[in-house]
């Protein structure tokens, strides 16, 4: 690791999630370590299970309380008013730190609107309550707060008026994902966490949402966590990428080298996948073989081992360790040790 | 390679509306023109792509193509024996035979599959309900069809809980396949999969095309799937086609505004690519209470007087490129550049 003065708003150290079900143990999140810059997007892309949205939900301690615990690692908050380091993995969950946190200085939004929006209260009423909790303004002055905010997520002064009187259920997706943002951003977050924000809507309306997410990035200057399955989103979205596979970060980088040139047989597989527009129409895809293992008996040493086309070496069923290929661009796969 | 193979499918000016009830009398209050005069073709062993944001009706127009829905208006001609019948036309009885000839692959690998069946019924319900085989025929035929999507034979005896979602697409696929259809509706049968599975699958669904030299019609919202995978692409909005093309010609040359919209809209997985968004504004209006004239005036940036007022024609403006806009002739249109 380099050891400059860099700032980092989250940095997890190896944090190990685990779910402990009836039928066994699933290792979710599985030594995964990343650090976001302040202002920076940093992308966190893979298929479903492999434990992206487990690594969100575990900075913001939104785990189930049951069956979830984390068992090992660090994750370290800076505040950002000077005061040491918050160690979010041992706070209490329901405590007020984390309360002033979540919601406050790191905000969600999440893949389905409707299901994380209350059917019961108006869209307005829930971005008040947001306002209220954490700035602890007066009914009018939240409200003249609440409708600003859904002006500027592209709502219009009068859609505002209309809107914020609304149940969510009269609101169409795109307008459910811009109150969303709305209430996250109107704590002026230095962290979102933005998990799948486009995954239910459609093309034109998704690239609604995209610029306006790029738009108030740039405004606020806060940092962006996007976790989606989609490359597309990621290229257009991020400077840098972290792939994961069965609970571990296998390989991550800026944008432009793990979309150039991926290094790990997994991404080099995702990448293929894809079909991609205006070329080789008709060309065969080459999609990577098998499925994803069994999540309560996850193949020890490299979990990509039993799917990888190169040739297997007895090195793949130990422990692969994350190698700096090269400055920046991190891969977890013996071919580059 | 496309040379003109003969239409094994033909619909023309296809309408479902469906009722609006309301109150306790279930008062019909209004309709839904959920697809609204749709005429398109599909040739012997091509793949017609039907792509369209949600609600557009591209489903409700493939559940009409094979009369799970009863259309309000419109005629659905399919090629049987050398002539082409309209099928909205024939009895149930008439029409049991010739639903052999069309299946569908649907979207959602878990709710499609009965959980309290296993493989075997699954797969083997066709062929038990037409009467097909049975006994040790049965079994044999499910065998061979579940070996050629790619599951194993020995499995047939399980219940779907105990496949993936990829693997329970292909029991899907090969429940379509049972009956050795001509065409196969695919309703968005790639979308809730994983994009290495996904691959898998549009492979699988490439392969089975040549083998059994089977139609398609492909139904996505993914622009980038239905590029790969069709020969011509229609785009569909609030109940209608706007355009239809080659999928080459559609996507590099697109002649219908929404159509520019849309390819302009997908997310490119090239971090370079300066992107050239037209965003559209507001939201899909409500195919219950549509915008007069051309339904895409509202959201378009080329609107003019004749725009609010008047249906575009839908007319073929270059060879098999047919388009509803009335500025057709004057716009010039981004589409993609191929690489």
């Amino acid at each position: 690791m380099v050891a400059t003065q860099q700032r980092y708003i989250v940095q997890i150290k190896d944090l190990k999630t685990h779910f402990y079900t009836l039928d066994g143990v699933v290792q979710a999140v599985d030594g995964v370590s990343l650090e976001i810059e302040p202002g920076e997007s940093l992308g966190l892309v893979g298929e479903s299970g492999c434990g992206k949205s487990v690594t969100a939900f575990s900075i913001l301690r939104l785990l189930p309380k049951k069956t979830a615990r984390i068992v090992h690692g660090n994750i370290l908050y800076d505040r950002g008013d000077g005061s040491p380091a918050v160690e979010l993995t041992t706070v209490d969950p329901n405590g007020d730190l984390i309360r002033n946190i979540r919601g406050n200085e790191i905000a969600m939004i999440f893949q389905e609107p409707l299901t994380s929006l209350s059917p019961m209260h108006t869209v307005g009423n829930q971005i008040i309550e947001a306002i209220q909790l954490h700035q602890g303004l007066d009914d009018e002055a939240a409200r003249q707060q609440a409708l600003s905010w859904l002006d500027r997520v592209g709502m219009g002064t009068s859609g505002a008026n209309q809107i914020i009187d609304q149940y969510p259920h009269r609101l169409s997706g795109g307008q459910r994902q811009r109150a969303m943002i709305a209430m996250a951003l109107s704590c002026k977050p230095q962290l979102l966490i933005a998990d799948e924000p486009t995954t239910a809507l459609d093309v034109t309306i998704q690239a609604q949402i995209l610029e306006l997410m790029k738009d108030l990035q740039e405004q606020l200057g806060m940092a962006i966590l996007m976790i989606t399955h989609n490359l597309g989103v990621i290229a257009e979205m991020c400077e840098r990428v972290a792939v994961m596979y069965m609970g571990k970060i296998v390989e991550s980088g800026d944008v432009r080298t793990i979309f150039r040139h991926p290094i790990h047989p997994y991404t080099v597989g995702l990448m293929r996948s894809i079909p991609q527009l205006g070329r080789q129409v008709k060309a065969r895809l080459t999609p990577i073989p098998g499925s994803i293992p069994d999540p309560y008996s996850v193949p020890s040493g490299c979990a990509f081992l039993p799917r990888c086309p190169v040739p297997k070496m007895e090195a793949c069923r130990q422990e692969v360790p994350l190698i700096e290929v090269e400055p920046g661009h991190f891969a977890r796969c013996v071919l580059y040790g | 390679m496309e040379s003109k193979a003969p239409i094994l499918l033909e619909v023309k000016n296809l309408k479902k509306y469906f009722p609006i009830k309301t109150g306790f009398f279930r008062r019909v209050t209004g309709q839904v023109s959920a697809v609204d005069g749709v005429s398109f073709f599909i040739r012997e062993g091509e793949t017609l792509g039907l792509v369209g944001e949600s609600g557009c009706g591209k489903t409700t127009t493939g559940r009409c193509i094979l009369r799970a829905y009863t259309p309000t208006a419109g005629e659905v001609w399919f090629r049987k024996d050398g002539a082409m019948v309209n099928i909205l036309e024939l009895s149930t009885q008439e029409m049991k035979p010739l639903r052999r000839e069309m299946q569908i692959i649907f979207q959602d690998p878990f709710s499609s599959l009965n959980p309290r069946m296993t493989v075997m019924d699954i797969v083997s319900e066709p062929l038990r309900i037409h009467g097909l085989a049975q006994g040790a025929e049965l079994k044999a035929q499910v065998r061979e069809l579940l070996e050629a999507v790619g599951l194993k034979a020995q499995h047939m005896n399980r219940y779907p809980y105990a496949f993936s979602g990829g693997q329970r697409q292909r029991i899907g696929i090969a429940r379509a396949l049972a009956l050795r259809p001509r065409l196969i509706v695919c309703d968005e049968p790639v979308s809730a999969l994983d994009v290495s599975v996904q691959a898998q699958t549009l492979n699988l669904l490439e392969d089975l095309q040549k083998e059994f030299g089977l139609t398609y019609l492909f139904i996505a919202h993914d622009l980038s799937v239905v590029e790969h995978i069709s020969d011509r692409v229609a785009v569909m909005y609030l109940g209608n086609i706007v355009e239809l093309a080659q999928a080459e010609e559609l996507y590099t040359h697109p002649l219908h505004p929404y159509s520019e919209a849309l390819l302009s809209a997908i997310p490119r997985t090239d971090p370079d690519h300066v992107s050239k968004r037209l965003v559209l504004p507001g939201d899909v209006p409500s195919p219950a209470n549509p915008p007069p004239g051309c339904k895409f005036h509202p959201r378009c940036r080329y609107a003019q007087e004749i725009c609010h007022t008047e249906k575009p024609e839908w007319r073929e403006w270059r060879d098999e490129h047919w388009v509803a806009c009335h500025r057709a002739e004057e716009l010039s249109l981004a589409g993609i550049d191929y690489a």
